[in-house]
């Protein structure tokens, strides 16, 4: 039952993310008892031939339903390396099971995406709000790290087989620990003895992982 | 960048073995290779510097064999046309052993290839080189353990000391296939065994071919496929055939080699198909189960297995006791002084440009010493915040080398002092010296040498020397020495005489090999040059040079370029020729199409730029020099952004290894000096005596007082008349030439003595700068120096010849390396362009009143 009136929320939501009028969410009149239930719960307002708008709270939770969705594709597809087609199933699931605090902590460890795989936005939670005050995001891309950090090289992003291949073969491999002298004029890296220059676009595909101490001294501030 | 390369490609049985230097770049394969076999080849601080082959005798371990030398590679599996040399070697040559240089402090990158060749069975010996640096660092490798593991000998060896290397020369006997076997996994070494059978026979390992086909290996499969086919067609197996024609041919098994595509090419024929569509369906198959390039997945195997290596054999232990010794006096001592000097030297160029607009007066002193010290403070904080990072002192000012805002002072300071050594040492009082003093010329005798010419070197040392000097009587007679040609006239006085066409053929004032050609090939070219290479080795040897590339990235982007490209440009400036070689270091084809493009249309050459800064500061004032500077970099970025709108591909993108900074090794400055200038004499001189004679040749073929003054080159003269005399707004010679009887010589410079009838032609620099470029440039400086230019002709002159034809040697590396096609296409362009700009510059000084 709840997973049903979520799967109608997130279908409401994303009609309204289009710009499309509720109505195209072509629910209507299938999902007619669910959608007066809802209506009685103050989650959407109903009218004579289908649903008009989201209320506040219903509106909240979709964004919520909505936020574990494309973060746990973000995950799965990132991370875990899943292909895409995995990753929704995935995903699917996870939207329902889910709490906000792990939804939090999955989106730190991500570095609050702002948008999915399909470059959808992903809904703001509270950590993204907290960040704005200082708490940094775990993983990154290289281009996002703040120069004379420690970090550690996670997954490397990119489809580009060139890229990829002469990045492996000087070093910059999952696992290799490096340091991020400075972002300007070029990104200037050094990992163990060899030092690289190399492009912002190259260095958005690097994923790193903060070193701990330093992760944590600046989340004391 | 090693220049005379002999491809000593043809095998016969009697040929000596062949041991390969192999390694990754910048690990100091070419000194180890000049060390073992005695000869020469450049060694510089940064990736790139070998992009060909050298070979050289050597005698090891009591055998005569064959050492090459080969460009640096990070993998076997090339991705840019210096590392597909280095990998043609191995493959073409089957040498005795593999010399593999590894840079000790990068153990891990180095042994990624020593797996490489455990795997391609290639007999191997190790030399773990830079095995000071590594101490500095505090890392320990322990060799015996590496060599069990490896099962290879291992040497360590400091090739800027000859440390080790009569060691590794010996260990050669002992090479052996590094016995490393990776488990690439099931689904990895399934599709191994199912190729294996499927490979035709090369001269390399069946499991190294497989993994390098199903990693995505252009090179190796148009091999393998001309393998097939050659064996489908029942002809012996023929050596293989040179596989870089075929670039344009690459990525036909697989569509794309990107992860997305596994798609096969509709449009194949010949008769070795069937196979090679067995091994592209292995190669896809392969890949749809993986959601990342299998090179990836298989480097990442590699890696794995190279730690557990790593791991086992090296240890971190703290600097030792003199490293903390020497960095206390850097700290302390040089960093304080170093960067007051720097600020001093930025401060005073930018208030000297303050000055300009603001006339700062008395003040200027006082401002100049406060933004040093102010420059010298932010400095020294960033060195102290620094300090504790950075784990050497070269990491130290490399960091600040690369800033985005430190560097710039010290990129001023850099030219500043390049400029000094080169423009106004080298170009100014060398040539002064060299061209007045020592070879003079034919009529006049020169003044002789002096105290004074001390002053020249030390720079007020004669104001000290003068009182005593004049105390014992020294300062007044000179050592006289009328000059070389002087003498050299004075002699052919007793033989022939000056009308004899010897003579002339020889000490001509105006065309003679020995009074022209030589004297200004080593009067001119030769301080100009010397200085010049002896400044770039300077900044190649310390790092700077790849640090620069840093800098200026984001221009060279707007160019279609990316910061790599700085090192061709740089090496540019020194010669052409070379530096269109050195362009192999580029990423992609558009990329060296566009460097090379640019190359040869707006970068001259220092024997040039040494001349044209002669003419210049003779037009005097900074108004030339700024105009002169602007137009040629303004066209070159014009071109270069119009170049990259029309050729399609791929963005440039910029990875670059940068090396660390190290002090210049002042033997190897002034070997590498010496050797550049030896090489670029010998191609210089030659084509300007052939220059000289045929100068000679065209006047005086055919002369006639009325209507051939110049000879044939009247002819020309008169062709190119509409273009020079109309559009350039150069002086009509010919008309000149009548002028000239009655005009006499009263507006005549006095450094060159005019003699009548002297030649004044304006074509003799455009038909010179198809030969030489800074050749053309001299014929300027002859016409300006005998006032036949005014200030503004010679200016357009001087752009012209600069946008002009690359010289002969350049065009020639051009047709070589890019295709006669590219070639033709560059030069069309460029002679028409060279002259529509000069015209419109033209157009434009006459506007602004210039140089009336
Ligand atoms: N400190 C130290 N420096 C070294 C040693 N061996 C080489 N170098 C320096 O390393 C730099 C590179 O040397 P090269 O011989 O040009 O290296 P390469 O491997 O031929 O380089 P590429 O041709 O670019 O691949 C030079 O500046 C050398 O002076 C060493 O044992 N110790
Ligand atoms: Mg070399
Ligand atoms: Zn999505
Ligand atoms: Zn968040």
């Amino acid at each position: 039952m709840n997973d049903k009136i979520d799967e109608i929320l997130e279908l409401l939501y994303i009609t309204d993310e289009r710009g499309g009028s509720l109505a195209e969410a072509g629910i209507w009149p299938e999902a007619r008892n669910l959608l007066n239930s809802m209506a009685a719960d103050g989650l959407v307002e109903i009218g004579d031939d289908g649903p008009l708008a989201m209320t506040n709270a219903g509106r909240a939770r979709a964004e919520q339903i909505i936020r574990l969705h494309r973060l746990a594709e973000r995950l799965l597809e990132d991370v875990l390396e899943l292909s895409p087609s995995v990753a929704e199933e995935g995903a699917c699931q996870f939207e329902h099971c889910l709490s906000t605090d792990v939804a939090d902590s999955i989106c730190t460890l991500l570095g609050h995406p702002t948008t999915c795989p399909h470059g959808r936005p992903i809904p703001r939670g509270e950590c993204c709000r907290r960040e704005k005050r200082g708490v940094e995001p775990v993983v990154v891309p290289l281009s996002e790290l703040e120069s004379g950090k420690d970090a550690r090289v996670l997954y490397i992003g990119t489809k580009h087989h060139d890229r990829l291949d002469r990045l492996t073969s000087m070093g910059v491999l999952p696992g290799a620990e490096l340091r991020l002298h400075q972002r300007r004029p070029t990104f200037v890296i050094q990992l163990g003895e060899t030092t690289l220059a190399l492009d912002q676009s190259i260095a958005q595909d690097i994923f790193v992982r903060r070193k701990a101490d330093r992760a944590k001294k600046a989340m004391g501030q | 960048m090693a220049c005379r390369n002999q491809d000593t490609s043809g095998n016969d049985t009697a040929a000596p073995p062949t041991i390969a230097l192999v390694g990754n770049p910048n690990v100091g394969k070419s000194i180890i290779f000049s060390l073992l076999t005695g000869r020469y080849v450049v060694v510089s601080n940064y990736p790139g510097t070998t992009v060909e082959v050298s070979s050289g005798a050597a005698r090891v371990a009591g055998e005569r064999v064959e050492v090459v030398d080969t460009p640096g590679v990070n993998s076997l599996i090339p991705r840019s046309e210096d590392e597909e040399v280095a990998r043609a070697i191995l493959l073409d040559r089957r040498p005795r052993a593999v010399m593999q240089v590894l840079d000790a402090k990068n153990l891990r990158r180095g042994l990624l290839i020593t797996t490489q060749l455990a795997e391609m069975g290639m007999p191997a010996l190790l030399a773990l080189n830079m095995w000071d640096e590594a101490m500095d660092r505090g890392i320990d490798i322990d060799g015996d353990r590496l060599a069990r593991a490896l099962g290879v000998p291992v040497v360590k060896t400091v090739a800027t000391q000859k440390k080790g290397i009569g060691k590794l020369a010996s260990s050669v006997a002992d090479a052996a296939a590094p016995t490393v076997r990776i488990d690439y996994g099931p689904a990895i070494e399934e599709a191994i065994a199912k190729l294996e059978p499927l490979l035709p026979e090369l001269p390399l390992d069946k499991r190294a071919m497989a993994l390098m086909l199903l990693a995505g290996d252009p090179g190796l499969e148009e091999r393998v496929e001309s393998e097939i086919q050659d064996q489908r067609a029942g002809t012996e197996s023929t050596p293989i055939a040179p596989h870089r024609q075929g670039r344009g041919r690459r990525r036909r098994w697989r569509g794309g080699r990107d992860a997305d595509t596994g798609r096969e090419d509709p449009t194949r024929h010949g008769p070795g198909h069937y196979t090679r569509d067995a091994i592209g369906a292995v190669c896809s198959e392969l890949q749809s189960k993986f959601s990342e390039p299998v090179s990836y997945v298989i480097s990442k195997k590699r890696a794995a297995h190279v730690d557990g290596i790593v791991a086992d054999v090296m240890t971190m232990h703290r600097p030792s006791e003199s490293t903390r010794l020497s960095r206390a006096a850097f700290f302390y001592l040089v960093a304080p002084v170093l960067s007051l000097i720097v600020c001093y030297l930025s401060a005073s160029i930018l208030v000297g440009i303050m000055n300009k607009f603001y006339g700062l007066g008395a003040n200027a002193g006082a401002v100049t010493w406060w933004l040093a010290a102010l420059g010298a403070v932010c400095y020294l904080v960033a060195v102290f915040r620094w300090e504790k990072h950075a784990n050497s002192i070269s990491a130290l000012v490399s960091r600040i080398v690369m800033h985005p805002v430190l560097a710039f002072p010290v990129l001023a300071a850099a030219l500043w002092i390049v400029y000094k050594l080169v423009g106004e040492f080298g170009a100014g009082q060398c040539v002064d010296f060299i061209e007045n003093r020592i070879f003079g010329n034919t009529i006049e005798p020169a003044e002789g040498f002096g105290l004074v010419d001390l002053n020249m070197f030390f720079p007020g040392i004669y104001y000290y020397l003068a009182e005593i000097a004049d105390e014992f009587g020294l300062l007044g007679p000179k050592i006289p020495f009328a000059g070389i040609n002087y003498y050299l006239a004075q002699l052919a006085d007793l033989v022939v005489s000056r009308d004899d066409l010897i003579y002339q053929l020889l000490l001509d004032e105006q065309a003679g090999l020995i009074s022209i050609a030589i004297t200004y090939s080593f009067a001119i070219v030769l301080p100009v040059v010397g200085f010049f290479f002896f400044a770039f080795a300077l900044m190649e040897d310390s790092g700077y040079l790849p640090r620069l590339a840093v800098m200026v990235d984001w221009l060279f982007k707007k160019i279609g370029l990316n910061g790599k490209a700085v090192l061709p440009m740089v090496l540019g400036l020194g010669c052409g020729a070379m530096a269109t070689l050195t362009t192999r270091i580029l990423g992609s084809r558009r990329e060296r199409v566009i460097a090379t493009f640019l190359l040869a249309l707006a970068i001259p050459c220092s024997a040039q730029l040494g001349i044209i800064s002669l003419v210049l500061a003779d037009i005097g004032g900074g108004g030339a020099f700024a105009i002169y500077v602007f137009v040629i970099i303004s066209q070159f970025l014009l071109v270069g952004y119009l170049a990259s709108k029309v050729l399609k591909g791929r963005k440039a993108e910029f990875l670059l290894e940068v090396p660390p900074m190290r002090m210049p090794r002042l033997k190897n400055v002034v070997v590498k000096t010496l050797f550049r200038i030896t090489w670029f004499m010998k191609e210089a001189v030659p084509l300007f005596m052939l220059g000289t004679l045929a100068l000679f040749i065209l006047t005086r073929v055919g002369y006639n007082e009325e209507t051939r003054p110049m000879g044939l080159l009247t002819y020309v003269e008169r062709l190119g008349a509409p273009i020079t005399t109309h559009w350039l707004g150069l002086p009509d010679s010919l008309e000149a030439k009548h002028d000239h009887a009655v005009a006499g010589t009263e507006s005549d410079n006095q450094i060159q003595p005019q003699t009548d009838g002297g030649r004044r032609s304006t074509m003799e620099a455009f038909i010179m700068g198809f030969l030489r470029r800074d050749y053309a440039t001299l014929s300027i400086r002859t016409n300006f120096k005998s006032g036949f230019y005014s200030s503004r002709q010679a200016l357009v002159a001087l752009v012209v010849i600069t946008l002009f034809v690359p010289c002969l040697a350049s065009l020639f590396v051009i047709v070589k390396e890019r295709g006669a096609a590219t070639a033709a296409i560059i030069v069309c362009f460029i002679v028409p362009y060279a002259f529509f700009v000069g015209g419109v510059l033209d157009k434009l000084l006459r506007l602004m009143n210039f140089g009336s």
